[in-house]
């Protein structure tokens, strides 16, 4: 480290400015240390032809861009990238010997990598950016530190000296780059930011919750996920998208000119839920123009599949036909930044932008007959039993995660909750007793003489709020339900999937972590069925789900994931024993079933797991002469909800809509209104 | 169970059952159980429940002596009428029991103040 101070590159400057770069890489340079070890070397006096750069990386508010306007201010040179994924134009410019420099930003940390073609180059451009003091978007200066660095971290390198553009896709994907040009590009985004302001348009544009969208052509009906197709509204605008449509049909991408056109505003940060276009109302050939800014598309064609990651230009189409439209979802993650490969170590990491999507389809108007049965909304009535599965009901389909096909659906759930929970019933009602608050609202705000229908009450934490109200508990487990009834409750035993009341005679229902224990879709969404069916037209249900994402946007992290030092432990904490036993990957208790197990208080690697329950003995007054019996664990079955994912369930039911989403302390919630009977 | 419960529930969950309503009640072991006597509550929940099965279920338990056989016209304001609508509802407690599926005979049993309506997987739909 000494060698520093005696460089030859730091010659030029006062004393106290070297003081200052010196102090500003030895900050660098822990930094880098701290990432790559020893993967990564300091160049102590000679000048390279790689840079590390501080204070200028993505945890510090900077994108690419900025560096690469930096350096252009700073020098008077543009240096275009070298790697083909870096660039929007696929020649390689290099071979003329055009001044190259590549960006390599990494996910939550503050240094960024650069290397050039030359060192000539980077020489000047370290001496352009030492000691300079960058303005951020919101005023806050930093200075950038750049250091000499002998060799690029391994897992930079051996990206970048391969093909990053040649990725698997999904059978039946067509992506082709540069469709459009960047004039046209500019013209499509100029419509869209004046539609969005004019008044016509504050009215009738749909603001989901994460991400704007217009319709033209047909109006897509988010409840029924359906196209209203007899009322057509404002048709595709001719002038501006006739050429896109012309160069669609013959690229091959449709078979004939698109009707229905969805455009989407991503703002950085805003995704879409992984989906398949419902097969009954487009057509095959769904088209997707990008604009604006990069994102990474995830297909997936299954649970056990690895997923495909697909990087989607500006000005690029994406076709999705035959198999990859039909039988693969596809989706957005709702994040701040992308990178390739689903690392935050490959380098290749950038901020996102806000990008706009037009997506073309036609409309179809006859039921689906494609090969893709399972995932077919046509098709569907015609699957009846699933054969490989003894004694399955119709309905009773396979928990998704779940690699054994032997057990059906509702023997995982017998094994994994019903009698777990008869087992921990008195432990586990003794770790929930504080209501929260948006559901304890939720009841507050029924008029009085309503009646309350708590479904999967458990030791009736949320029954007795409100004594203007008519309430009663329903719950799986006889032992959590003894608990109520002694606390003075009227509550029933019963199967949520079969709920013995009558129809209509609920003015609220609340279901708060019930759902997310059932073993497949059709289960859950037969549940939620099932609760809409008690309701009477008007009345509202509150369902809770626990989230796979337990860290959501800028909420701070959910009390399930931060370490409580509280004796009574969080609401949320749903393994209710002490947490320093450490999890098996696969503990014995669990090898009957091939789930994963999941280690409490971290994130959710899959949304289908078992969790663990460390069960405290709570002594009763029968049994205190007993010896003390050694800690057992016990293992639930919980389907963790992706966000979207509780609303798609609850879209799939005609008579009900959507009033409230949000997030919870680590859940999904969702309030539903009936509105048919 | 009280029979303000007992309003609520049907055995149509059961494949092949079409109404499942009013469930016939099987009376073993009854608690009373003093409440205060709320009028606003009493008449509030008149719109929510079907007087015929409360009647029916009454006379099952053996207290429906006082009780009109069907809804009085003057039953919201009646004081009368709502004090006993309030004792039959809420101050009766089954203890020990059966609910029973009018259509099908099949028996739900009553334990400790609890109804259990769990389903077999053959009854499931």
């Amino acid at each position: 480290m000494s060698g520093l101070s005696d460089a030859v590159h730091l010659k030029a400057f006062s004393h106290s400015e070297r003081r200052k770069c010196l102090k500003g890489a030895m900050k660098t340079m822990k930094q880098l240390k701290n990432k790559f070890q020893n993967d990564v070397c300091i160049s102590e006096t000679a000048v390279t032809t790689f840079l590390a750069i501080g204070n200028a990386g993505l945890s510090c508010g900077f994108s690419e861009s900025d560096i690469r306007r930096e350096i252009q201010t700073g020098t008077g040179k543009l240096y275009v990238p070298l790697l083909p994924i870096n660039r929007s134009i696929d020649s390689l410019a290099h071979s003329n010997h055009t001044a190259g420099v590549d960006i390599f930003l990494f996910a939550d940390e503050p240094f960024a990598l650069l290397q050039s073609c030359c060192t000539a180059h980077v020489e000047v451009i370290f001496q352009a950016l030492i000691n300079r003091i960058v303005e951020l978007g919101n005023g806050q200066r930093l200075p950038w530190y750049p250091v000499y660095l002998l060799n690029l971290p391994h897992c930079v390198s051996s990206t970048s000296s391969h093909e990053m553009t040649d990725t698997k896709h999904p059978p039946g994907l067509k992506y082709l780059s540069e469709f459009i040009t960047e004039e046209k590009e500019a013209e499509l985004i100029r419509f869209v930011e004046e539609l969005m302001a004019s008044e016509e348009t504050k009215s009738s544009g749909d603001f989901l919750k994460n991400r704007t969208t217009l319709h033209f052509g047909y109006q897509f009906r988010y409840g029924k996920n359906d196209l209203d197709l007899d009322t057509p509204v404002r048709p595709i605008p001719g002038e501006l998208c006739g050429d896109i449509l012309q160069k669609l049909v013959e690229c091959g991408c449709v078979t004939r000119i698109p009707d229905q056109l969805t455009v989407n505003i991503y703002e950085p940060g805003q995704g879409i839920p992984p989906h398949v276009d419902t097969h009954s109302v487009f057509e095959d050939g769904i088209c997707s123009l990008s604009l604006g800014g990069a994102v990474v598309m995830d297909f997936s064609s299954g649970a056990e599949d690895p997923v495909l990651q697909v990087l989607l230009e500006p000005r690029s189409l994406l076709a999705m036909l035959g198999e990859s439209r039909y039988a693969w979802t596809h989706g957005i993650v709702p994040r701040a930044t992308d990178s390739l490969a689903n690392s935050s170590t490959t380098g290749q990491t950038w901020r996102r932008l806000r990008r706009i999507s037009f997506t073309f389809r036609c409309a179809k108007k006859t039921p689906c007959e494609c090969d893709y049965r399972e995932h077919c909304d046509s098709q569907r009535a015609l699957i009846q039993t699933n054969p490989g599965i003894p004694n399955a009901h119709p309905g009773d389909f396979v928990a998704e995660g779940c690699r054994d096909p032997k057990k059906p659906a509702s023997s995982l759930e017998d094994e994994y909750v019903y009698q777990v929970y008869e087992r921990i019933a008195p432990h586990f009602s003794e770790t929930r007793h504080k209501a929260w608050p948006q559901i304890a609202k939720f009841v507050a705000a029924l008029a009085p003489g309503s009646v309350l229908l708590d479904v999967g009450c458990g030791n009736g934490k949320y029954l007795g709020l409100n004594d203007s109200l008519i309430q009663i508990g329903c719950d799986r487990s006889s032992n959590l339900i003894s608990i109520c009834q002694a606390r003075g409750f009227q509550v029933v035993v019963s199967d949520i999937l079969a709920l013995p009341f009558r129809a209509g005679s609920c003015d609220g229902v609340i279901c708060i972590a019930v759902i997310h224990h059932l073993s497949s879709e059709e289960r859950r969404v037969q549940a939620i069925q099932e609760i809409v069916r008690l309701l009477r037209l008007g009345g509202r249900a509150l369902i809770y789900v626990w989230a796979m994402e337990q860290q959501w946007k800028d909420q701070k992290k959910s009390t399930y994931l931060k370490k409580t030092g509280h004796k009574e432990p969080s609401p949320h904490l749903n393994d209710g024993g002490d947490p320093s036993t450490s999890d098996l990957p696969f503990s014995a208790a669990a090898s009957s079933c091939p789930l994963p197990v999941h280690v409490n208080r971290t994130e959710f690697k899959q949304q289908d797991v078992l969790v663990p329950w460390h069960l405290k003995n709570v002594p009763s007054s029968a049994d205190k002469e007993k010896p003390a019996e050694p800690e057992k664990v016990f293992h639930r079955f919980y389907h963790v909800f992706r966000e979207g994912e509780l609303r798609q369930c609850c879209e799939r039911l005609a008579d009900v809509r959507v009033v409230l989403e949000y997030y919870d302390e680590g859940n999904w919630c969702i309030v539903l209104e009936k509105t048919a009977i | 169970m009280k029979l303000l419960t007992h309003n609520m529930l049907t055995s149509k969950c059961i494949k092949g059952v079409q109404e499942g309503y009013p469930l016939r009640l099987k009376v073993e072991n009854v608690e009373v159980k003093e409440s205060d006597y709320n009028q606003e509550f009493i008449v509030r929940l008149l719109p929510k429940i079907r007087y015929d099965a409360i009647y029916s279920a009454a006379k099952d338990a053996g207290i429906a002596e006082d009780l009109p056989d069907s809804l009085p016209e003057d039953a919201a304001t009646s004081e009368e009428f709502l004090r006993k609508l309030h004792h039959v509802l809420l101050e009766i407690e089954i203890m020990a029991g059966e609910l029973v599926c009018p259509e099908t005979g099949r028996i739900f049993p009553i334990q400790n103040g609890i109804p259990n309506m769990l389903l077999t997987a053959e009854e499931s739909i």
